[in-house]
């Protein structure tokens, strides 16, 4: 009973930077896939993402202390 | 005044050989990110270089290019060879033209502004061609800046490469007045010329560099394998 209760308050920790904008803290229930975290975070077309600098699938699951990057397609020079 | 003396390398020679440097280099594209990474590659000791660039120097170019003011008007690969040749010494070749199906060697860097034109130098001039040690294409936005490394005769690179090269339509667009700003090509252009030095001298060269100003967020990578 104890084992599950703190299986149900267990959380991840991601550090996401939105490049060109903010870095945060974000904080999911376990477990945390890319794919929840970006729908959590809503992120447009416009962007792509890595995660601790690899392109991962949207089912990887996240653990904690893990950097997402969300980087944005940019064409300019 | 005094008279003009080349440049010698003393603080740089446990860093890199300039001897290591005597590579041709190819710069396309002189505005945001090449102006400036043709000086640092100049003051590096990089001599054969060769600079592509068919427009001339606007008014709106000179807060975030390398350009002076009495450079308007002026092609930016003439401007920029006089201006290379008063800081460095340097005799570079600069040709005002597109590139698009051209034969080159040694390191090829490209700092376009449109990713209609990357695809056309990647597919046209760089791509399986044995002669081009690596190609180092840089991408800028505002704050944000994209740099891969490519080997264009290696299977995984490849691979890699092409699945950034995404249409301009996908690209962001930034506001005019949040475009760029120096210090972004500025430290661009810094990345390169490391980058141009671990090549000359063997170290290892990270297929992506991405850079992010605003978070002050430097993440470099070889890339997924899948």
């Amino acid at each position: 009973m104890a084992t599950k209760l703190l299986e149900k308050e267990r959380t991840v920790a991601v550090k996401v930077v939105m490049m060109g904008k903010t870095i945060t803290t974000y904080f999911g229930k376990d477990p945390l896939s890319l794919g929840d975290l970006l729908a959590e975070i809503g992120t447009n077309g416009n962007t792509e993402v890595r995660v601790n600098g690899l392109t991962v699938e949207k089912t990887h699951r996240l653990a904690p202390g893990d950097m997402v990057l969300i980087v944005p397609k940019i064409r300019g020079g | 005044m005094r008279p003009h003396q080349p440049m010698e390398f003393l603080r740089q020679l446990d860093l890199v050989n300039p001897e290591a440097l005597d590579l041709p280099v190819h710069l396309i594209g002189c505005g945001g990110i090449g102006s400036f990474t043709a000086l640092v590659l100049s003051k590096m000791g990089i001599h054969r270089l060769s600079l592509y660039d068919p427009d001339a120097i606007e008014d709106h170019n000179l807060p975030n290019q390398l350009f002076r003011l009495k450079d308007v008007g002026r092609l930016k690969v003439e401007a920029l060879r006089e201006i290379l040749e008063e800081f460095a010494g340097t005799a570079v070749e600069g040709l005002p033209i597109t590139i698009e199906a051209q034969r080159m060697t040694g390191v090829v860097i490209s700092g376009v502004d449109t990713m209609r034109a990357r695809k056309t130098i990647w597919l046209r001039s760089i791509r399986y061609r044995s002669g081009v040690l690596r190609y180092l294409d840089a991408r800028m936005g505002a704050e944000v800046a994209r740099i891969y490394a490519v080997n264009p005769t290696d299977p995984d690179d490849i691979r890699l490469y092409e699945k950034t090269l995404y249409d301009d339509a996908e690209a962001e667009v930034f506001p005019c007045t949040a475009a760029a700003i120096s210090y972004s090509g500025f430290a661009i252009a810094s990345l390169i010329g490391n980058l141009v030095k671990r090549l000359a001298t063997g170290e290892d060269v990270p297929r992506e560099i991405l850079l992010d100003l605003k978070t002050l967020t430097l993440l470099t990578s070889s890339g997924d394998r899948s």
